[in-house]
């Protein structure tokens, strides 16, 4: 990929971010999950705070966050977890302590759903104004 | 330099002293000499050993460092955008960062699992996406892998290569990508070569194959087929040492280093230098030793043969071997020695008697000279004896013919005094015969004389006796001593002559009143003596040494008028000659005629064989 590339990237990843306030979330995951039925939020909270970690079938669950920075996953934090960066930190290096990797982190909508569609078992999560091309949507957040 | 050497005993012992010490020398130098490069191959064996561990240690550390490195950043969380495609670069950052904080000689890629090249940590030629993990370094290990020297299939350098597979950290089981880190050669071949003369790297196994050489022709040089290069003595001009065999990822290679024998045994030129000239100063003192000792085993033969020789040259014995030792040489110049001495007396010896010899042969001349001159003497006095024998017969017989003559024409009445005197001069004549044939016989002495005991008391008594009875008138004038008895063995008659011819004489030519003394006594040691002494007129001293020489007259004229042959005397003289005695005539003190006799006595007289 060329700079150029990256560039219009970045250009239009801001531009998804202004416009995901509107939009809000979709919860997308890899092609292979299976699941019953759409998940429910505190189900997603469940995964992400590393309580669920295998999907009914089985097969591990590899949740990815976005960076820090990212408003979406601001957004993210405050509609789906329901926790500030604070707590949210401490509790996962007290997860890292007894064991359990916090999820991965992709920097980019774009990185995340190469991700997802790449790894088997991952979910994650982007703006609604992005299209959810190769993943599947478990659920919306409005 | 044979001949030189056998010519003389010491140059033999010398040479064969000499030749025992350099074959010893030489063969003990050959055993320090090898056994000193033998250590000195092995030492520096073990020492490049030591090395060839040691760069393969080094190379070991460095690869494993590498290695180390490369499974750590395998793990780093930024790896899992392999998954997503590294859209975000975030990979390609981090090898970069990577490079430049390692200062990483070499390239490092990641690939993800399909293989297609994601991110690089500098910049490469062609279209990333066009670029697949090349074949060689595909693996389905899920440790790390090595890659041998190779080219890189990216920049087209030699380089070795590290590939490691790279999972996600939110599952491990999940594979998301491979890197792969590359190294140059130029680095390893770096680490690998030092000052030092010869290095190599070796891989080994079924491809055994000479990855790198220091310098490059080394390999061809040795000639070596590197799978047989495991043989200790692969070439005699080098000596190798090779790293220990390990386990890693290194276990392939092997570094061998490589000295030419011939800088490895340089010391030994001067090994062989201090050998040659320890030899020669142990030498000196063997060669000095040798020579003291060859010329005091000597010495004596020497010495001997310089006798013998001194002895053959100047024919001189007196020359003695010095007897220096009490061995056998010492034994042989004492024997020597006394054979010499033993030559030199019966030489001394033979001269001796060769000396006497001529002494004698020189006496034996003169006694020849000595009877030669008695003999013409007696030749002499043969002839003027014959002489006067005619002298004397010739002068009666004159005057015989002369008396015949006057008697013929004499008358009658004095024809009778002519016959007197014819009668007269016959008589002379006759008695001249019977005392020159006295004289011959006793001369001639043909028929020894009938010895017998005479005692020579009673033959001058006799004498005395006729001579008183013949001259009445003379009788009292003769004085006599006698020593009785006065025995000597002889001839009485021929001893009565003799002594009644001197007394005779004695009275005869004294004139009356005149004392005769005549004594005789026992003189000792075993001598008669008889002596008979005039008072007369004597004889002058020059006539005395002739007075008992036959015909011999003091006074001519007298001794016609006396009478008497002339022969009287010589007569005496031989008598008492025959008697191993002698008689002298001396002049009496003031004047007269002394005789004396001596004669040996009975007891004393040796009976001895008569000519």
């Amino acid at each position: 990929m060329t700079r150029l590339h990256l560039a219009i990237a970045i250009v239009a990843g801001l531009l998804f971010a202004n416009s995901a306030k509107a939009a809000g979330l979709l919860i997308i995951a890899n092609p292979s999950v299976v699941s019953p039925a759409p998940l429910t939020l505190s189900q997603i909270a469940a995964i992400y705070l590393l309580r669920v970690t295998a999907w009914p079938d089985g097969s591990h669950i590899v949740p990815v966050n976005r960076d820090a920075t990212s408003e979406t996953r601001a957004e993210f934090t405050a509609d789906v977890l329901q926790a500030d960066d604070a707590s949210l930190a401490a509790y996962w290096n007290e997860m890292h302590y007894m064991g359990k990797l916090p999820p991965v982190v992709q920097e980019s909508e774009q990185a995340m759903l190469a991700f997802i569609r790449n790894v088997p078992g991952s979910i994650g999560y982007i703006s609604a104004s992005t299209a959810p091309a190769g993943v599947k949507v478990l659920a919306h957040v409005p | 330099m044979i001949g030189f050497i056998s010519r003389s005993i010491p140059r033999r012992i010398l040479a064969a002293l000499l030749s025992i010490y350099v074959a010893t020398y030489f063969a003990t130098a050959i055993v320090v000499y090898s056994g000193v490069r033998a250590s000195l191959l092995e030492s520096d064996a073990t020492s490049l050993n030591q090395l060839a561990d040691l760069k393969y240690e080094q190379l070991v550390n460095v690869i494993g460092a590498l290695a180390t490195d490369l499974r750590a950043w395998s793990e780093l969380d930024v790896m899992n955008d392999l998954v997503s495609g590294d859209i975000d670069k975030r990979v390609a950052e981090t090898l970069e960062a990577l490079k430049r904080l390692y200062g990483l000689a070499g390239d490092i890629y990641a690939f993800d699992a399909a293989g297609k090249l994601l991110a690089s940590s500098g910049a490469y030629p062609i279209d990333a996406s066009r670029i697949g993990l090349p074949s060689q370094w595909k693996s389905d290990s899920p440790h790390l892998v090595f890659f041998d020297k190779e080219t890189d299939p990216i920049t087209r350098h030699q380089i070795i290569a590290l590939a490691v597979p790279v999972f996600g950290t939110f599952d491990r089981s999940y594979r998301i990508g491979t890197l792969v880190m590359t190294y140059p050669w130029s680095s390893v071949e770096n680490q690998l070569f030092g000052l030092e003369y010869g290095t190599l790297l070796l891989e080994k196994g079924e491809h055994a194959r000479v990855l790198a050489a220091n310098p490059a022709d080394l390999a061809s040089q040795t000639d070596f087929d590197p799978v047989r290069k495991q043989d200790r003595n692969l070439a005699s001009r080098f000596v190798a040492g090779r790293s220990l065999p390990r386990s890693g990822l290194l276990a392939n290679w092997q570094v061998v280093t490589l000295q030419a024998s011939k800088a490895a045994t340089r010391p030994l030129h001067w090994v062989a230098l201090e050998l040659a000239l320890l030899g020669a100063v142990l030498g000196l003192p063997i060669v000095i030793l040798g020579r003291w000792l060859s010329q005091r085993l000597t010495a004596p033969i020497a010495d001997l043969t310089r006798v013998v020789r001194e002895i053959a040259d100047t024919d001189k014995l007196e020359a003695r071997a010095p007897i220096t030792s009490s061995d056998e040489l010492g034994s042989l110049a004492h024997s020597f020695n006394r054979m010499t001495e033993n030559l030199e007396r019966t030489t001394r010896e033979r001269e001796q008697f060769l000396r006497e010899l001529a002494a004698l042969n020189q006496t034996l001349e003169a006694k020849i000279a000595a009877r030669t001159t008695e003999l013409e003497a007696a030749m002499t006095a043969q002839r003027r004896f014959i002489g006067d024998i005619s002298h004397e017969i010739k002068s009666p017989l004159a005057r015989l013919s002369m008396a015949l003559g006057l008697a013929r024409r004499s008358p009658e009445s004095d024809r009778q005094r002519q016959f007197d005197r014819i009668e007269r001069e016959v008589q002379n004549i006759s008695a001249l015969a019977s005392e020159l044939l006295t004289l011959a016989r006793l001369d001639g002495s043909a028929v020894p004389s009938e010895f017998t005991t005479v005692d020579l008391a009673d033959v001058v008594q006799e004498i005395v006796a006729d001579a008183r009875f013949e001259k009445p008138d003379r009788a009292r004038d003769i004085v006599l001593r006698l020593e009785r008895p006065a025995l000597v063995l002889g001839d009485a008659d021929l001893l009565r002559r003799a002594i009644e011819n001197v007394v005779r004489n004695a009275i005869f030519y004294t004139a009356e009143s005149t004392k005769v003394e005549i004594s005789l006594s026992n003189k000792a040691p075993g001598l008669v003596a008889l002596t008979v002494a005039d008072h007369g007129p004597g004889v002058p001293e020059p006539a005395l040494a002739h007075l008992f020489e036959p015909f011999y007259r003091v006074d001519e004229a007298r001794a016609r008028e006396t009478g008497g042959t002339g022969i009287g005397l010589a007569i005496c003289q031989r008598v008492v000659q025959l008697h191993d005695g002698n008689v002298r005539a001396r002049n009496n003190d003031p004047h007269g005629l002394v005789v004396e006799f001596e004669l040996p006595a009975l007891h004393a007289a040796v009976p001895t064989t008569h000519r």
